[in-house]
């Protein structure tokens, strides 16, 4: 199904309307990428550097994630090191980390790294159409992985928008509620508290808060966004 | 009714008649070997096998790893192995926790804060190996590429040859092996007795095994094709075993009898036997003819006669009554157990570190040698034997390298031991410490926790801490445990199920077993291969070792060892993963052959006059023929490298080859190089020093190990530590006692070293004077399952945690209070030495 083929005003509505969802989706895709980055590495000069321009400090503010004057006016080199050797401490170090992997943290589930619901995990992205590059290091239950595919789904809905491929938009949202009810929303939120009640970084309260919220809003919005257009879709 | 006859009948008929069927199908590939298949339980789709080997223990047991989604499932014995034939123990089924292990080190971590502040940060091996490399090339261009020291805890086969060659490129030989706190004595004494070190226990064919300190039964560097057979042997043979030992392990329960000795005397029975042999004449028949190959005066051409003489002479003094005073046990049982061994024809002498890591442990060893000996019950059919393992061609790596050189800090202190031919790992960091032989700049570990695994655990950290005595410390290891926590760089490798190697290990048949080890699984992380890292490094220091991987390494061994490379090579190993020639018969009796006048009638082979031995001054590197027939054999450095044969009579035999020392070919019971080092010749019985100044209240120490656990390395498995993860100290209710300590009370164990606290487990299984603390428990570091540091954010709901976790308790370790202190022969770290005082707290 098309919208393209509609006339008149509603025509332009439909088509700001697609517009919109576009942008939406095109941002959240970004705002995903952001959040996998951070959780893939610990953050260099040069990120760090982007993180505190203007647009980005503005846009991190607004979207809840308040770092104190020092992240900004640290020494880069500095603070590269700071956070390298938190991101060491809480998400690599054995004794301490905070294992960023659904098969270990999933309640009631196998507690191994590489568990059977790694499994589970690489056989969703497989399954809409996505494989990881051999080479990545990173199990495909990484918060980090997880994370970036939520991000290419709301990519592909941002495409699917911008090409008036509204069946194709649907199916992406139906891909982001399901995988985010499957995997995420079973324990990232647990991982994401405990990122944030035990680190001493602002920086990473602040992303694990801000990823947090993230999902959470996701979680809401993703079934209204499904139904409103199943409704409009019907209704046309 | 039709009987199998006439089936065959109508078969024939329908072959013959072209009536038996058109095929419509062909063979695709090889059968497959049948057996080791496993089904998932939930999808019931079969598991992808590999045919793969453990590395839980040294013993690297051929095995077939099942996979499902890319995930280690389940780790099962290799039928087709001649060594394990199926059979894998405890360890190596629960080696399945090792590569999901949520605490593994999966990218090259870097020390921030100060050493063991646990402060790290990610790096990339990029930058990980440039600065290694850099810090070694620093030292090479200084003309000191010895300050980069190795030191290896589990090293073997493939991975050994290829980093040693890395190491022979750098030109350093400051490698420190872990031997002497193993079993490193044992082996010297057999380098000095019957030449290259290891025996073979064939159980398959004996009739009766005389155990000293050996727990078989539960562990062992060849257990499971060791302990298997013994089983069988004594389940369906009737076999008996007599163990001494003074802790009633599982291998003495299950032994025909158990005699507890007191720790420490194992060489008084052993000698006391030999003296019931020799003085009963029960040497006579195969101990008699067996004495020809045996050196047992200090003649070398002595005639059998005069042998015996000199035996009967010397072990004259050993009788059973005396040994009963100092070893508590009864005469009458040494002269029982040492008539049924010698008679039973053929026996078995087995030991181990119970019976070998003491003060007097050389000549434990060596009076288990004379014993098995003087009874003919060497390198033969149900004796012990020589080892047989496969002999692996591979890849050389680099020509024309300069000669190595080597900080002499690898022997411990001059003078503390006169032939440590594996080493004085145990001495390393006191050593370093120490300082008046040079200190290492770089000091590398790869697979040891010098930390925890040697004794005065307090000292190696304190030593390890302190930058100013090693500047730059590299751990190389899949996990977190107590040594990379005070490392400055971690470099991650994968665990055993993810690697390749070629393997060797001894076969309990005597026909040597190809086999090799191969990835069932990616790699988790950036974990690296430790052999694909010393082809980078190689690379970097612009010394290339010609080959890139440890797959590369493997696959052209397989491609140049003649027999693996006749029936399909690297392909045939990846698909079965074992081989041996089904041709091949036992390799018993080696020392007998015969050699021909060709081989030790060349120009580079001379003959010493004083031995008897021929050999090659050419290959020795000795100067010249001159210099060589000038200095002699025994006193030509490293002429044992050029040994070709022993003359006994008029024959020249391949005798017992010698490995790390002159020694002639003989089995050398009378060893003139102990004798040279002051010692005396012949084993003797010498009295371990502490225990001579005990005190009325004293105990004696001992460590031991359990079925379910390996040294160091295994307590991250959880179903292992679900089974083993705490190590009362067992205690006879007698000693409890007198110190008025009950089952389960806390008690306090104090040595010169220190003091800690544990728990009692009262039990008549211990002899009286004795307390035994296993190894295993204990550790601080080694992620949750190992150490109970459950990680803050680490999930709660884990029921293996809350089930290891039951007593909210992981033991003690007991090297805390054990001293860094050698065998003053072979240097063999001394675990059942320690003279402590025990009380309730």
């Amino acid at each position: 199904m098309s919208t393209s083929s509609t006339q008149g005003s509603g025509d332009r509505r439909v088509a700001a309307s697609t517009l919109a969802m576009a942008g939406l989706a095109r941002e959240r895709a970004a705002l995903y990428g952001l959040l996998a980055t951070l959780f893939r590495h610990q953050p260099n000069q040069q990120l760090l550097l982007s993180l505190r321009s203007t647009e980005l400090r503005e846009a991190l503010t607004l979207a809840g994630m308040n770092l104190d004057e020092d992240f900004f006016n640290a020494d880069v080199d500095e603070l590269s090191d700071e956070l390298a050797v938190e991101f060491t401490h809480l998400f690599l170090l054995p004794g301490h980390l905070i294992s960023p992997h659904e098969s270990v943290q999933l309640k009631g589930g196998s507690g191994l790294l590489r568990g059977p619901e790694t499994a589970r995990v690489r056989e969703y992205y497989t399954a809409v159409g996505f494989e990881i590059d051999p080479a990545t290091p990173m199990e495909p239950d990484h918060v980090s992985i997880e994370l970036e595919f939520l991000g290419h789904l709301a990519g592909e809905e941002a495409s699917a928008w911008e090409s008036g491929d509204s069946g194709k938009a649907s199916d992406a949202l139906h891909y982001q509620q399901d995988f985010l009810e499957k995997h995420p929303g079973r324990w990232l939120f647990d991982f994401l508290q405990k990122v944030e009640s035990e680190s001493g970084s602002d920086f990473y309260r602040g992303l694990a808060r801000l990823t947090a919220d993230l999902c959470a809003e996701q979680q809401e919005l993703l079934p209204q966004l499904i139904n409103r257009f199943e409704a409009y879709h019907e209704a046309s | 009714m039709l009987n199998r006859r006439n089936f065959l009948k109508l078969g024939a008929a329908s072959a013959a008649t072209g009536l038996a069927g058109t095929a419509v199908m062909t063979r695709a590939a090889d059968m497959h070997a049948w057996g080791n298949q496993d089904f998932s339980p939930k999808t019931g789709r079969e598991r992808k096998a590999v045919p793969s080997a453990c590395y839980q223990c040294v013993t690297r047991c051929p095995n077939v790893t099942y996979v499902e989604d890319g995930r280690v499932v389940k780790i099962e014995g290799q039928i087709n192995s001649i060594r394990s034939e199926g059979v894998m123990c405890a360890k190596g089924q629960g080696g399945v926790n090792q590569p999901n292990d949520p605490d593994r080190i999966l990218y090259p971590l870097k020390r921030v804060g100060a050493r063991g502040e646990g402060k790290w940060k990610q790096v990339s091996w990029d930058e990980a190996l440039s600065e290694l490399a850099a810090r070694i090339q620093t030292l090479k261009d200084r003309g000191e590429p010895e300050k980069f020291m190795f030191h290896y805890g589990r090293m073997k086969s493939s991975t050994s040859k290829m980093v040693k060659t890395f190491l022979g490129s750098v030109g350093t030989a400051t490698i420190g092996d872990h031997t002497s706190i193993c079993e490193g004595g044992k082996w010297t004494a057999q380098e000095l007795t019957w030449g290259g070190h290891y025996d073979t226990w064939d159980f398959d064919h004996t009739r009766f095994v005389l155990n000293f300190g050996s727990n078989v039964f539960e562990a062992g560097t060849n257990h499971v094709p060791t302990s298997h057979r013994l089983i069988r042997a004594m389940a369906e043979r009737n076999v008996r075993m007599v163990t001494f030992d003074v802790r009633l392990s599982n291998t003495a329960a299950k032994s025909s009898e158990w005699v507890p000795v007191k720790p420490g005397t194992d060489l008084a029975v052993v000698l006391a036997m030999c003296n019931v042999v020799m003085s009963e004449d029960l040497y006579k028949g195969d101990g008699e003819a067996f004495l020809s190959f045996c050196k047992a005066t200090g003649d070398n051409h002595a005639g059998t006669e005069e042998k015996v003489a000199a035996l009967k002479a010397h072990f004259g003094q050993y009788t059973p009554e005396w040994a009963e005073k100092i070893s508590g046990v009864e005469a009458d049982t040494i002269r029982r157990v040492a008539r049924e061994f010698a008679l039973a024809r053929p026996a078995c002498a087995i030991s181990y570190r119970g019976a070998v890591a003491h003060y007097n442990g050389n000549d434990t060893e060596r009076a288990l040698q004379t014993l098995a000996a003087i009874t003919g019950n060497i390198d033969n059919p149900g004796g012990r034997c020589k080892a047989v393992g496969p002999k692996w061609h591979s890849p050389k790596g680099p020509k024309d390298l300069p000669k190595a050189r080597k900080l002499a800090i690898l022997d411990g202190p001059k003078g503390a031991a006169a032939l440590p031919t594996h080493h004085m790992s145990h001495n390393v960091l006191k050593m370093i410490k120490e300082g008046s032989a040079g200190r290492p700049e770089i000091y590398m570990t790869y697979k040891y926790t010098p930390i925890y695994a040697n004794g005065e655990t307090q000292e190696n950290i304190e030593i390890l801490k302190d930058e100013s005595l090693i500047p730059y410390f590299v751990v190389c290891s899949p996990f977190y445990d107590e040594n990379a926590a005070l490392a400055d760089l971690i470099l991650p490798e994968p665990t055993y199920t993810e690697r390749w190697d070629w393997e060797d290990m001894v076969s309990p048949v005597q026909i040597p077993e190809f086999y090799i080890r191969q990835p069932a699984a990616k790699p988790l992380g950036e974990t690296r291969d430790f052999g694909d890292v010393v082809c980078e490094l190689a690379e970097r220091l612009g010394t290339p070792l010609g080959y890139q991987t440890k797959e590369e390494f493997v696959r052209l061994s397989c491609e140049m060892t003649p027999e693996v490379a006749a029936v399909g090579g690297f392909e045939y190993m990846k698909q079965y993963g074992v081989y041996h020639d089904p041709k091949a018969e036992p390799l018993y009796f080696s020392y007998r052959k015969e050699l021909k006048p060709e081989a030790y009638e060349k120009d580079s082979v001379v003959y010493d006059a004083e031995t008897g031995v021929y050999w090659d001054w050419k290959k020795a590197h000795a100067e010249s023929r001159e210099a060589a027939l000038e200095k002699g054999y025994t006193h030509t450095k490293k002429s044992y490298t050029g040994y070709v044969g022993q003359r006994i009579g008029d024959k020249v035999y391949s005798g017992f080859k010698p490995d790390k020392l002159n020694k002639s070919g003989y089995l050398e019971i009378y060893s003139g190089l102990v004798e040279e080092k002051g010692f005396p010749p012949l084993p003797t019985w010498t009295a371990i020093p502490e225990h001579e100044k005990m005190g009325p209240d004293d105990l004696i120490m001992t460590t031991f190990k359990v079925a379910t656990q390996i040294h160091s390395r295994s307590v991250n498995c959880k179903y292992l530590t679900e089974l083993y993860h705490k190590n009362p100290a067992w205690i006879n209710p007698v000693e409890a006692a007198k110190r008025g300590i009950k089952d389960g009370d806390e008690i306090k164990v104090k040595s010169p070293i220190g003091e800690i606290i544990t728990e009692a487990k009262v039990t008549p299984a211990i002899n009286l004077g004795v307390i035994a603390i296993s190894h295993h428990c204990g550790h601080w570091e080694y992620g949750r399952y190992a150490s109970g540091n459950k990680a803050p954010g680490g999930r709660d709901d884990d029921p293996d945690l809350e089930r290891i976790w039951w007593r909210d308790d992981n033991g003690m370790h007991p090297n805390w209070i054990i001293a860094n202190s050698p065998d003053p022969i072979n240097g063999q770290q001394r675990w059942m030495d320690t003279v402590v005082q025990v009380s309730k707290t």
